[in-house]
């Protein structure tokens, strides 16, 4: 009896496992632990969430979202407006240093805004660091100049040279500036709206592109790879999503579970 | 420390009603956590007012769906503040335990320590049916791949659970 119990639990185990082949995939935290998931213990882009990443084994890199401030400095936040996620108002773009350093999250842990040179570098040496680059002003409703962006990211760029260093774009407008700059660029493709024939023809220079999970499918990263182009796939966090992610066989995946994306992956 | 206090607390409870006249209750639970939906048998001491359950229960989406076994012990004890004849409500403590094996290349365990205090509500007299609204706050530990150190990270947590039982 004590035999066929155990033969069961084995079956059942295995019985639904597949062979795994994701050992070229790197594994990125969204947002540090992830976004909107409920098993994160910190705030996205918070320092904590980003260092709990960076220290989980099989973990090979953060994804961050990057607003300027006024003062030219950068900051890690992800929503347009500072109330959504704070006790403060207005952007990122209308304030300063000095006031952006004394906001907390409105979180368990309140945890505080944190600037991109402040992130945790040494954790970071030989991994994956990517940049999701806000060019957006929702206060005063306009695009902001890529080339001071430019200028704010690579004076924090020289002294963290062993990081893997890639923006992600939203905007055409803003590639051909940051790729000038000599930064790898991945821009935010969206494959059913998109004629991605004519994007790689106006932009041969990417680096790659990034999609949404939902929003592609196999034949859309294998036309990416065969244009020598990496592939980012984000927006999963039920086993499930995460597993289709894997198995479309992206470069990378940038993932608001590392938990459960680490379980497929090996 | 707060861990072992109320590990204490709950099993001399459930060794004091083993020396008298005491109900039994067996049958399966279900509860959502912030790290899976944890399914299982559980088990049930009642005397009087005082009741313990202890229960293994298996994180659905780790260990059926991803085929990696999380496995979790809790134990709570309660005392019924009203106590009738089908209808049960009582403050209750817990503290859980739960391990996952994170590995990559090499083993990498993961655990968590659960402390909550919260409320149950049970229904009926041979057949039980019980859920309970928990909260409090949870541990996880486990080793750096940067350092090798060990890590803790605290965080609020919470445990709502329902189950059917079987008393005798």
């Amino acid at each position: 009896m004590r035999g066929r119990i155990k033969l069961f639990l084995f079956l059942m185990l295995a019985s639904c496992a597949k062979e795994k082949d994701f050992d070229e995939i790197d594994v990125i935290g969204h947002a540090g632990m992830g976004l909107d998931i409920v098993n994160s213990v910190y705030h996205d882009n918070s320092f904590e969430a980003i260092e709990m990443a960076l220290s989980m084994s099989g973990c090979d890199g953060v994804e961050v979202d990057v607003q300027r401030a006024k003062d030219g400095t950068l900051w890690l936040y992800h929503d347009e407006f500072l109330t959504s996620q704070t006790e403060a108002e207005g952007c990122i773009q209308q304030s300063f240093s000095a006031q952006l350093a004394s906001i907390n999250y409105t979180s368990t842990h309140k945890e505080r805004l944190i600037r991109l040179a402040e992130l945790p570098w040494e954790r970071l040496n030989g991994k994956r660091l990517f940049l999701d680059i806000r060019h957006y002003d929702p206060c005063e409703e306009k695009i902001l100049d890529p080339y001071e962006f430019i200028a704010s990211i690579q004076q924090i760029l020289p002294a963290n040279n062993n990081v893997k260093i890639a923006v992600i774009l939203n905007r055409q407008q803003w590639i051909t500036p940051f790729i000038d700059a000599g930064l790898e660029v991945f821009f935010h493709v969206y494959p059913t709206e998109m004629d991605m024939e004519s994007v790689n023809a106006d932009f041969p220079l990417l680096t790659g592109v990034i999609m949404k999970n939902k929003s592609c499918a196999l034949s859309d990263v294998q036309f990416w790879k065969a244009k020598g182009k990496k592939v980012v796939i984000f927006e999963m966090r039920s086993p499930k999503g995460i597993r289709e992610a894997l198995y479309k066989y992206p470069d990378e995946v940038l993932t608001d579970d590392i938990r459960a994306t680490l379980i497929e992956k090996y | 420390m707060r861990f072992s206090v109320v590990i204490f607390l709950c099993l001399s409870s459930f060794t004091n009603l083993s020396a008298q006249d005491y109900t039994w209750t067996a049958g399966l639970k279900a509860s959502l956590t912030r790290m899976d939906y944890f399914v299982g048998p559980r088990i049930q001491l009642t005397k009087g007012r005082y009741e313990t359950d202890l229960s293994i229960a298996f994180g659905a989406q780790r260990t059926f769906e991803q085929h990696r076994i999380f496995p979790r012990m809790a134990l709570s004890a309660g005392y019924a503040i009203i106590n009738r004849p089908k209808f049960g409500f009582l403050p209750l403590v817990k503290v859980a335990y739960s391990l996952l094996n994170l590995r990559t290349s090499v083993d990498n365990f993961h655990q968590w320590e659960e402390i909550y205090g919260g409320l149950r509500t049970k229904f009926g007299n041979k057949w039980i049916v019980h859920i309970d609204i928990t909260g409090g706050w949870m541990n996880e530990h486990y080793k750096d791949s940067f350092n090798g150190m060990t890590r803790n990270e605290g965080n609020l947590g919470y445990d709502f659970e329902i189950g059917i039982g079987y008393a005798w």
